[in-house]
């Protein structure tokens, strides 16, 4: 177990690697950031300073050489925009995020699971019609139109709700909301697929037959057992949740992560986009190792050995 | 079952614990919405216009604005020329800035040149880059010496920000920007990036006692929350209200719509250095009879614009109201045209998105119309501003691109010179006779001379026609009736000029 969880970590370390290559590559090929930092009117001798300055007239391998050899102290640099250092950025805005992220992800298992099981216990019945119309609308709509749509109802018409930013727990429901549909969507369909699944293998027939209770049957043998597929989508739901914080954080003035990504890369922040992409990889890979290792809880017929060849 | 039970138990317990409650607001403070935070609060380090906003609360500069756009003294008192290229500037005793050092000749010494250090990386060099020194006579007293003669010193002394220098070197450049310290009406607080910035009354400040407790600027980016904020009061100003918002914002009793033309022109650059057709003053001329500007005006922007008849905005020193708008006239347009021989003329006309109000609207009709009128022209839209930039800096713009100005200086030369000059970076044009002009205007040292002079420029340049003349832009903004507040047609909101 301890030599898989190592072996995984050091191929995360030639994933991380690849995405700062890319990420460096694309962010160089979008144009040179000093034209955006300095007004419009500046001359030529002033931006020529400012690039001397960022160290962006240095061949582009010394300038990835740079990067790479400070990265690995944990150094991003200084954003170019807010020359705070690029993580300290980062970690202010982290929390919101995976705040946003966490309540989001919540909303969507507390709604899908008991639905999703609902759904698969009372198979075409109507309440099975009303999640099917639910994980519909969930998966149709926009987080950018929901949004918009929950802040009118919720906030300007009902006063529930706080329309934007971060100010107690109450401003956290709608954006939490807005962002966990589309998850919630895919999660119920998930668990009803999965459910209906199990509710079918030999053992729960046979445990039924044994006499045991129809709600442990379930909750205790059926759906710990359809929860493998659940906890894969989860795992990735959370990284999609992630990076589609990004719009829910810009409609909900919401201080996180995402807003900071958007705006460094609209400003060619180079240093402040790297940093970013490798928090956010890191975390990534890191929630897929968890994912794959509490598969091993869930179904201990799973076992992570040695590969042999 | 009961595991799950505890998990969602705890994580919601987590969540509700990372988001502190905010505490309750006061009667005299105000929460302002813009779109964007502030890049810094170390504000030699800016030049974006949404951030100076904030920095002005809590710095001071030497001049400053009235609310009808006139020079004032703030923490310069009186000024004079020495002698063409001295400026003898008497300062406001007895200043103090918000960690107690005392302002004085010492503090717009260490500032000025600070923006000139080197390794500090200040966007604001180009604003004063005609000041060779600073000369400190007495603790009220310094001397500016300027490398040319130069008339706009009162308006770039209107963006010396004032800095404390003890406060700077003791605790550095990062922090001074974490932390920043004037001495303006209002004192900093807080700062959460992209949350909050929070300002709280300067009672000690020399003006007096500013009415408004304490402020807080919330960055909203979308504009539907914006309003919605506005609505539910969470918010007391909102900025950039678009005009086909208008209605929304009326249907609510709370809140009122004031508006004001702005500094920002929106124009349309004809490039004319690229040659072809467009080198020709006659088709350009064309171009601007073929638009119906006011039409654009009333029918995309709901009248929500002020035509201009040159380059230059009507609240800017140097606007010389005499001369003339070009006129709606397809017929003259088809007749210059066939006098320059281009009768079956195609054209491309970009412009950005979201960057102005309506801006992708106010393209797309100009470049209707001028198609009706026999110029047929595609348009093309660039939504992301970085690249849209770079076609200009590149000097690879379309035949005609939107073009959306306004310097916090006020003055008429930041107008004209980076737009118009030969071989400026912005500009997509080039004259001898207009450099020639713009040369002598910058330099002249007597006010009625140099209003002459800008007289003749302006008016040459509507002769030339660089650009389909647009309109200024109006400033839109959503109030809280409980504010008493007008806005300021330099898109400055000055918390001391809000009261209840």
């Amino acid at each position: 177990m301890v030599g898989y969880v190592a072996r995984r970590l050091l191929q995360s370390l030639g994933v991380l690697l690849g995405v700062s290559v890319i990420v460096f590559g694309l962010l160089h090929l979008t144009g040179d950031p000093t034209r955006l930092l300095l007004p419009l009117e500046a001359r030529e001798e002033d931006v020529r300073q400012m690039r001397a300055l960022l160290g962006l007239d240095d061949p582009l391998w010394v300038q990835y050489a740079r990067f790479l050899t400070r990265a690995v102290r944990g150094d991003f640099g200084l954003s170019f925009k807010h020359q705070v250092p690029a993580l300290t950025l980062i970690f202010q805005t982290l929390p919101a995020t995976l705040q946003l992220t966490g309540a989001g992800l919540c909303f969507a298992l507390v709604v899908a699971v008991p639905a999703g099981i609902l759904a698969a216990l009372k198979r075409n019945s109507i309440l099975d019609a009303a999640c099917s119309v639910g994980v519909l609308l969930g998966q149709a709509m926009p987080v950018y139109w929901l949004g918009l749509l929950l802040i009118m109802v919720f906030a300007v018409g009902l006063g529930w709700f706080p329309a934007a930013g971060r100010d107690g727990w109450s401003s956290l429901v709608l954006p939490a909301t807005a962002l966990g549909a589309f998850s919630m969507a895919r999660i119920a369909r998930m668990a009803r697929s999965g459910m209906l699944e199990v509710l079918a293998q030999d053992y729960v027939r046979t445990a039924r037959a044994a006499g045991i209770r129809a709600f442990v049957v379930t909750y205790k043998y059926a759906l710990k057992n359809a929860a493998i597929p659940l906890v894969t989508i989860v795992g990735l739901e959370f990284g999609i949740l992630l990076g589609g914080a990004v719009i829910t954080e810009t409609i909900f003035a919401w201080p996180g992560v995402g807003r900071l990504a958007v705006d460094a890369i609209f400003s060619r922040d180079y240093p402040l986009v790297q940093a970013i992409v490798a928090v956010l990889a890191t975390l990534f890979v890191v929630i897929n190792l968890v994912v794959d290792l509490v598969y091993t809880w869930l179904d201990p017929r799973i076992v992570y050995v040695r590969s042999v060849r | 079952m009961p595991h799950m039970q505890r998990i969602f138990v705890i994580a919601l317990a987590v969540l509700v614990a990372l988001t502190a409650p905010a505490g309750a607001a006061g009667e005299r403070d105000v929460t302002i919405a813009q779109g964007i935070d502030a890049e810094f609060l170390d504000v030699q380090m800016t030049n974006n216009i949404v951030t100076l906003i904030i920095n002005t609360s809590i710095y001071d500069t030497l001049l400053t604005r009235d609310k009808q756009l006139n020079l004032v003294p703030s923490l310069a008192t009186a000024y004079k020329n020495v002698s063409e290229k001295v400026w003898e500037v008497k300062l406001r005793p007895n200043v103090k800035f918000h960690n107690g050092e005392p302002f004085s000749a010492e503090a717009v010494k260490f500032s000025f040149e600070r923006i000139f250090r080197a390794d500090f990386k200040s966007p604001q060099k180009g604003w004063f880059s005609t000041i060779d020194r600073v000369e400190i006579v007495d603790p009220t007293t310094v001397r500016f010496h300027t490398k040319l003669p130069d008339p706009a010193m009162p308006a770039r002394m209107t963006l010396m920000y004032q800095l404390a220098p003890k406060y700077v070197a003791q605790v550095g450049d990062q922090q001074a920007n974490l932390k920043p310290v004037g001495t303006g009406p209002f004192k900093f607080v807080e700062w959460q990036k992209n949350e909050r910035i929070v300002v709280e009354a300067n009672d000690a400040h020399w003006s007096g006692k500013p009415a408004v407790r304490r402020a807080t600027w919330r960055p909203i980016p979308e504009l539907g929350a914006r309003i919605a904020a506005l609505q539910t009061g969470q918010a007391d100003l909102i900025v950039n209200v678009p005009p086909d918002q208008l209605q929304t914002l009326a249907a609510t009793k709370t809140v009122r719509v004031e508006k004001i033309p702005s500094c920002r022109i929106i124009n349309f650059a004809i490039a004319q250095i690229k040659g072809g057709p467009i080198g020709d003053k006659r088709v350009r001329q064309a171009l601007n009879h073929a638009v119906d500007m006011q039409g654009i005006l009333d029918a995309v922007l709901m009248g929500n614009g002020k035509r201009i008849n040159s380059f230059m905005p009507t609240n800017v020193w140097g606007y010389d109201p005499a001369i003339p708008l070009y006129d709606y006239n397809p017929k003259k347009a088809k007749e210059l045209l066939a006098a320059a021989g281009q009768t079956n003329l195609t054209l491309t006309l970009q412009a950005p998105n979201g960057r102005w109000a309506m801006d992708k609207d106010v393209a797309q009709a100009v470049a209707g119309q001028l198609t009706e009128n026999g110029i047929k022209t595609n348009i093309k839209i660039i939504g992301e501003w970085g690249a849209y930039v770079r076609t200009i800096l590149d000097h690879k713009t379309e035949e005609i691109a939107m073009n959306g100005w306004c310097l916090p200086s006020l003055e008429p030369d930041h107008w004209v010179t980076p737009n118009l000059k030969t071989g400026e970076p912005v500009s997509q044009y080039g004259n001898p006779e207009v450099d020639k002009l713009m040369d002598a205007a910058r330099a002249e040292m007597n006010v009625d001379k140099r209003k002459q002079l800008y007289s003749q420029l302006l008016r040459l340049i509507h002769d030339e026609a660089p650009y389909i003349f647009g309109y200024q832009q109006m400033d839109i903004y959503g109030v809280n009736n409980r504010l008493k507040w007008t806005p300021r047609g330099d898109e400055s909101i000055r918390l001391t000029e809000i009261s209840f």
